[in-house]
C-alpha cells in the first residue's frame, strides 16, 4: 500500500509541470546566477558568495518549496476536494498514508537535491563526503518539516489559502536564519552566540551545518548528532500535533 | 440489518438543515430521497457517512455505521493528475475486500477513457468513476448523490438495471438522491420526501401516487409536483 501511495504522490507531482517547475525554479535560479558570477567576480569573492549565500539558500528554498510548501498545498487540496473522505472508507490507515506520502516526498526531494549539489560541485570544491553529509542533514530537516505540512494543511481551508499563507511562513523560517547570520557576521559578531533564539527553527540546523560542511565555519554550534536528535524530537512532537489537527 | 435514523438534527449557523429527521431503511432496498435544493438531502447523506457530525439524534445499525458506508459525492475532483485507470488501481490496492465489478466497469465504459487524466475527464466520465469507486469499496450501505446526472441515456438505463440486480443479490441498502428519476420508478422500494430538513412524507410509489394524484405528471414527477409545485427534470426515453 505504501509504495502505491508513494507512487501516486510522485506521479501527481511529476505530471503537474507548472507546480514542479515553480518549485524547483528558485533553487536552480541561484545555481544559474552562481555560474554566471564565476566569470564576473574574482575567485575568492565568488566562493564566499556561493558558499555563504547562494548554495545554502538554494538548498533551503528547494526543501521549503519542493517539499514543505507543495506538500502543504497538496494536502490542503486533498482535504478540500474530499479525497480523504474517500480514503477513510478504504482499508488504508492514516499512518500508512502518512508514511506513503513521506516516501514520495523524500524520493523527489533527494533526486532534486543530489542533482543540485552535483551541479554546484561542477564549479565549487565540495568533497563527496560533504555532499553526503549535506544530503543527510537535509533529510533530517525534511523529516522535521514534513509533519508541519499536515498541521498547516489542517489549519488552512484549501490549497489557495495555504499558498498565500506559506509566503510569510517561508520568510519567517528562512530569513530568520539567513539574515540573522549575515547581518551578525557583517557586524563582526559571532552568529552562533545568538542561535539559542532560533532553536525553534529547523532551518537553523541545516544552515549551520551547511556553513560547516562548506568550510565557512570551523565547527557547528552544537555537535551534529545533537542536531539529528533535536530534529527527530521535533518531528515526533509535530506528528502528535498533526494527528490532532489534520483530522479535525 | 436495518439503518435507523431517529430525530436527527443538524444546524449550520443556527439554521436547522436537518430538523428532527427520522426514517428507517431496511436492508436489500433502494430508497430515493427527494426534495428541493437546500432541503437537507446531501447533508443527511454526509451525516450517515460520518463526514458531518449531527447535533443530536440517533443513528443505529447492526455494526459501526461509519465503517459500513460508501458515499459517492456529486463531484469527483480528487487525483486530478492521475489517469482514471490509475485511480482505480490505487483504490483496488487500498481496499482489502474489493468485489468483482466487471459488469459495472463495462456498462460505465471505463475502458474507453481509462487513459484520460481525471483533470481532463468530462463530468460524465468523472461521475462514472465515482460510482465505480463507491461500489468498489464494497460496503453494505451505499449512498449515491445524483448518480444519473451527467451520464448519457444508455448508461443511465444500464446503471438502473445494475442497481436493481446488485441490491437483489447483495442485500445492500442503497440510498439515492436524484432529480432524474423518470423511467426508474421500479428501482425504488420507498421514496422519502424532505422539506425544510424534515421528512415531509414517505412511502412506496403506489402509496404516494394514491396520495398525490396529478393529472399532468405521472409517477415520481407527479408526487414531487404535488408536494412542492415544482417539476423534476431528466425524463428518459
Amino acid at each position: 500500500m505504501m509504495i502505491q501511495i508513494a507512487r501516486t504522490f510522485m506521479l501527481e507531482n511529476i505530471r503537474n509541470y507548472g507546480v514542479g517547475f515553480g518549485n524547483s525554479l528558485p533553487a536552480f535560479l541561484f545555481l544559474l546566477i552562481s555560474f554566471a558570477m564565476k566569470f564576473v567576480v574574482n575567485e575568492e569573492t565568488f566562493l564566499y558568495i556561493v558558499k555563504g549565500q547562494f548554495l545554502p539558500i538554494s538548498i533551503l528554498l528547494l526543501i521549503f518549496s519542493f517539499a514543505f510548501s507543495s506538500v502543504t498545498i497538496y494536502l490542503a487540496d486533498m482535504k478540500a476536494n474530499r479525497t480523504f473522505d474517500w480514503l477513510k472508507r478504504t482499508n488504508v490507515s492514516s499512518s500508512t498514508y502518512y508514511i506513503g506520502i513521506g516516501i514520495g516526498i523524500f524520493v523527489l526531494v533527494n533526486c532534486m537535491l543530489i542533482s543540485l549539489l552535483i551541479c554546484y560541485k561542477l564549479f565549487i570544491m565540495i568533497s563527496w563526503g560533504n555532499v553526503f553529509s549535506i544530503v543527510l542533514i537535509s533529510n533530517f530537516v525534511l523529516l522535521a518539516l514534513y509533519p508541519l505540512s499536515f498541521i498547516l494543511a489542517g489549519v488552512f481551508k484549501n490549497g489557495k489559502v495555504a499558498q498565500s499563507m506559506l509566503v510569510p511562513i517561508m520568510i519567517l523560517f528562512m530569513f530568520s536564519v539567513t539574515m540573522t547570520t549575515m547581518f551578525l557576521t557583517l557586524a563582526g559578531k559571532e552568529p552562533q552566540q545568538y542561535f539559542i533564539f532560533l532553536i525553534w527553527n529547523p532551518m537553523l540546523y541545516l544552515n549551520d551545518s551547511l556553513q560547516y560542511y562548506l568550510g565557512l565555519t570551523t565547527m557547528t554550534w552544537l555537535p551534529t548528532y545533537q542536531y539529528f536528535v533535536i530534529l527527530i524530537v521535533w518531528s515526533l512532537a509535530l506528528v502528535l500535533i498533526a494527528r490532532k489537527v489534520y483530522h479535525r | 440489518m436495518t439503518l435507523s435514523l431517529q430525530n436527527i438534527v443538524k444546524t449550520y449557523d443556527g439554521k436547522a438543515v436537518l430538523n428532527h429527521f427520522s426514517a428507517i431503511f431496511p436492508e436489500g432496498g433502494c430508497y430515493l430521497l427527494l426534495g428541493e435544493n437546500g432541503a437537507g438531502k446531501s447533508t443527511l447523506l454526509k451525516c450517515i457517512a460520518g463526514d458531518v457530525m449531527y447535533d443530536s439524534g440517533v443513528m443505529s445499525y447492526d455494526r459501526q455505521l461509519v465503517d459500513c458506508v460508501a458515499l459517492q459525492y456529486q463531484t469527483f475532483d480528487s487525483y486530478s493528475h492521475l489517469k482514471i485507470s490509475e485511480v482505480i488501481r490505487l483504490f483496488q490496492a487500498l481496499t482489502a475486500n474489493q468485489k468483482n465489478l466487471t459488469a459495472l466497469y463495462d456498462l460505465l465504459e471505463l475502458a474507453a477513457y481509462q487513459h484520460i487524466l481525471v483533470k481532463n475527464a468530462s463530468g460524465g466520465q468523472r461521475k462514472a468513476l465515482s460510482i465505480y469507486l463507491a461500489f468498489l469499496l464494497n460496503k453494505p450501505i451505499i449512498l449515491l448523490d445524483e448518480p444519473f446526472a451527467d451520464l448519457d441515456l444508455t448508461k443511465k438505463k444500464q446503471l438502473g438495471a445494475f442497481l436493481q440486480r446488485e441490491i437483489q443479490q447483495t442485500k445492500q441498502i442503497v440510498i439515492i438522491i436524484s432529480h432524474e428519476v423518470a423511467g426508474f420508478e421500479s428501482l425504488f422500494d420507498a421514496i422519502y420526501i424532505l422539506k425544510d430538513g424534515q421528512l415531509a412524507d414517505y412511502g412506496t410509489l403506489a402509496e404516494l401516487e394514491e396520495k398525490y394524484q396529478n393529472p399532468v405528471f405521472k409517477g415520481i414527477e407527479g408526487i414531487y409536483f404535488g408536494m412542492t409545485g415544482q417539476v423534476l427534470g431528466g425524463r428518459i426515453a
